[in-house]
């Protein structure tokens, strides 16, 4: 157990490093997302209106529900856990789910200007949803610039654990932005008090895809959280020589 | 009539694949560093006793 803020903390690590063999659960993780790709290409109907750029919708929205909900809660949970608690095991379940969801919300902001392009005409627009969204993506690309630049591991997990809080505050404003202000971006067709708005087909769809995501997200947080595990047993044996 | 524009979803699937593998990728290449530098403090602090 390390002491957080004293300036001799060493680090401390749970005492078998990651497995060495094929990762079958992220493997796993991947095919559900294959899977997903092939009923969305294929046998998911293409939508009148926008056409077959409308499909980017089945891995903008769901990689935006992964990053935004599963993986920013996260962080937001286990570092209020870790101030309270100050168990390193959660420091390092929070700075897995950053990283992992830094990578989801980099893909809704690659995504987003694909689908945004051939329907609004344009790839990018100074809205409250998409300003937001990249705000965060700095916030988090900063919250992972603090940890490495902060050696001691207390201190580290101290700051990185408030960073961490103060970044999801901005969780809720993106998801209320479209109610906010006034927005090219459209409101929610799921996340909404009434039924989704979309065709039973395409939800056969959506939501599987979003278990799809989310299975590859526990994936990518169990490898992060393993490598994590790994480097601070090579810190704690680096130290103990 | 509908738009032809399959071409936008086509590179957002690519690029969505790309990232998440990517990623991926990085976290194994990054264990497979820490795991050699693991074995060798491992085998040199069993040399030292």
């Amino acid at each position: 157990m390390t002491t957080p803020g004293l300036g001799t903390t060493r680090p401390t690590a749970d005492a078998a490093p990651a497995s060495r063999g094929v990762d079958w659960f992220l493997v796993s993780g991947f095919l559900a997302v294959a899977v997903f790709y092939v009923r969305a290409i294929f046998f998911t109907p293409i939508e009148a209106v926008q056409g077959p750029a409308q499909k980017i919708l089945y891995v903008h929205a769901t990689s935006a529900f992964v990053a935004l909900y599963l993986a920013f809660g996260l962080l937001g949970i286990s570092s209020a856990l870790y101030l309270w608690l100050k168990d390193e095991k959660l420091d390092r379940v929070a700075e897995s789910a950053a990283e992992v969801g830094l990578a989801f919300t980099s893909v809704v902001l690659i995504t987003g200007p694909l689908w945004g392009k051939p329907i609004w005409g344009t790839w990018w627009t100074w809205d409250a949803r998409l300003s937001l969204t990249l705000f965060l993506w700095f916030l988090i690309v900063g919250y992972l610039l603090l940890r490495g630049a902060i050696e001691e591991s207390g201190l580290r997990a101290r700051y990185s654990a408030v960073l961490g809080l103060l970044s999801i505050i901005l969780v809720p404003f993106i998801h209320l932005s479209v109610y906010l202000f006034r927005t090219m971006h459209p409101m929610p067709i799921v996340l909404k008090p009434s039924s989704p708005s979309m065709s039973p087909e395409m939800q056969w769809t959506f939501f599987p895809a979003f278990f799809a995501m989310a299975w590859l997200f526990a994936g990518l947080l169990r490898a992060r959280y393993r490598l994590a595990t790994l480097r601070d047993a090579v810190a704690a044996r680096e130290h103990a020589r | 009539m509908t738009p032809d524009n399959a071409g936008y979803y086509h590179v957002a699937y690519m690029a969505a694949a790309i990232v998440y593998i990517g990623y991926a990728l990085s976290i194994r290449v990054r264990a497979s560093t820490l795991r050699k530098r693991f074995d060798a403090l491992t085998t040199r602090t069993s040399e030292h006793s």
